[in-house]
């Protein structure tokens, strides 16, 4: 029930920033399995390109959605988005996957998420702030 | 020796009739005190209701005065500022901020140098000096700006403005005044544009009278764009129209209406996602998930 909640959330992802210019990435992140209260978060992503020229990524914006209490969908915490800068990473035009990881998201995971799964929301934008491209993923907060 | 004389009934039946009376007035008492109690409960509920929640601060009774030199330029009355998190039906965001204003009256004194610049156009400039003024706004921006730098940070984001009835007056050198009144607007944290919601009210130097449901004041295009039609001294014009103040404080209309946006991005998402969650779940499942119709 939580996992669908979280899914249904992901739409946020596009609150977020423009996504008029997204490229062709293709994003795939992979969470911890738990992550402690007030501990840091960090998240591994898998980006591959279908475009036809190679994407430098050098900056993402990072968030964690998570319901508040009874699994309802309303009043949802959001706590994001947050700018957040990285060493460049150029994904190449063949389709080659490149793992990134230990993706910053916060420097202390809120104790509102314990007892229960946030979801962790990762999108790579250019310069202009404009969204590249992408991903997902859940973790427990034991 | 007198034998003891058995106590009469009639004092033993006071008695049991005086202490009857007495736990009947002592109920009495209980039942007053709770219903008093609840009295006040219900007294103070309303209260509370009343103390919005806020996050940083909330501020009653604001009154600012800027002056030029020593030419009164702005003049600010706002009833209460409250700072908080924003808020919608489905998302609290804990970074993500507005200021709500209620009452908010802005009074604009235009001298005779600058009026003689910019004679009846809108001072967009003085009215985004007016939300500078207010404690709290000084910082607001589009959410979008904060992805154009090199930032590591988890800062407040102050994404809006928000206003419960607001009134602008922009007094003109000539002593003629353009005003502006509705109740409900919203600011972007761009400043590009005011959006004016709910039994809008304009009233030109020239003495022309509007009413609308909506209207936008747009600093890209220097005008008043009316995107559901408007009543213009009585008589409706039913298509979407832009107006500039001309030089004589008229509404000139412009033929064909610019492309004036004015969405609240943050806003516009989610209805999309409202839209679309609402489209997607059978009926018993939007009740499971507490949505219970389009927003």
């Amino acid at each position: 029930m939580i996992k669908r909640v979280l899914i249904l959330l992901m739409g946020i992802t596009a609150f977020w920033v423009s996504g008029a210019f997204a490229e062709d990435l293709d994003v795939e992140l992979s969470c911890p399995t738990s992550v402690y209260a007030g501990s840091v978060l960090r998240v591994t992503a898998y980006v591959s390109n279908d475009g036809d020229s190679a994407v430098t990524l050098n900056r993402y914006a990072a968030g964690m959605v998570g319901t508040n209490t009874n699994n309802v969908l309303s009043s949802s915490r959001v706590f994001g988005p947050y700018a957040r800068t990285m060493n460049p990473r150029t994904i190449p035009a063949t389709g080659q996957t490149v793992k990134i990881s230990s993706l910053s998201i916060v420097n202390s995971v809120s104790a509102d998420f314990k007892g229960k799964m946030a979801m962790v929301v990762v999108d790579f934008v250019n310069a202009r702030g404009n969204s590249l491209g992408g991903g997902t993923c859940l973790v427990n907060v034991p | 020796m007198a034998p003891s004389q058995a106590p009469s009934p009639v004092p033993q039946r006071v008695k049991r009739v005086l202490s009857g009376l007495l736990l009947a007035l002592f109920a009495a008492w209980l039942v007053c005190s709770a219903v008093r109690s609840d009295g006040e409960k219900s007294a103070v509920q309303p209260r509370a209701a009343a103390e919005r929640t806020y996050d940083k601060f909330r501020a009653g009774n604001v009154s600012l005065l800027e002056y030029d030199q020593n030419d009164l330029t702005i003049r600010l009355s706002i009833e209460e500022i409250i700072h908080r998190k924003r808020q919608t039906p489905f998302f609290e965001y804990q970074n993500v901020k507005e200021l709500r204003l209620r009452s908010a009256v802005f009074d604009i004194y235009l001298s005779d140098a600058s009026s003689s610049a910019e004679k009846y156009g809108i001072p967009f400039h003085l009215l985004e000096r007016c939300i500078h003024l207010v404690p709290g706004a000084e910082k607001a921006r589009p959410i979008g700006s904060y992805f154009e730098e090199n930032t590591d940070g988890e800062p407040d984001i102050l994404s809006r403005i928000q206003f419960d009835r607001l009134a602008v007056k922009i007094h003109y050198s000539a002593g003629t005044v353009l005003e502006l009144a509705a109740e409900k607007a919203f600011l972007g944290g761009d400043f590009k544009y005011l959006v004016l919601e709910g039994n809008v009210k304009i009233l030109t130097p020239k003495g022309q009278a509007v009413r609308t449901q909506q209207a936008v004041i747009s600093r890209k295009y220097d005008g008043i764009l009316f995107p559901g039609g408007h009543f213009l001294q009585g008589t409706f014009e039913k298509q979407k129209s832009f107006y500039r103040l001309s030089a004589d404080g008229r509404l000139a209309p412009l033929p064909l209406p610019p492309d004036v946006r004015y969405a609240d991005p943050l806003a516009a998402k989610e209805q999309e996602l409202y839209d679309r969650i609402f489209k997607k779940l059978p009926p018993h499942q939007r009740i499971m998930f507490g949505i219970t119709g389009p927003e």
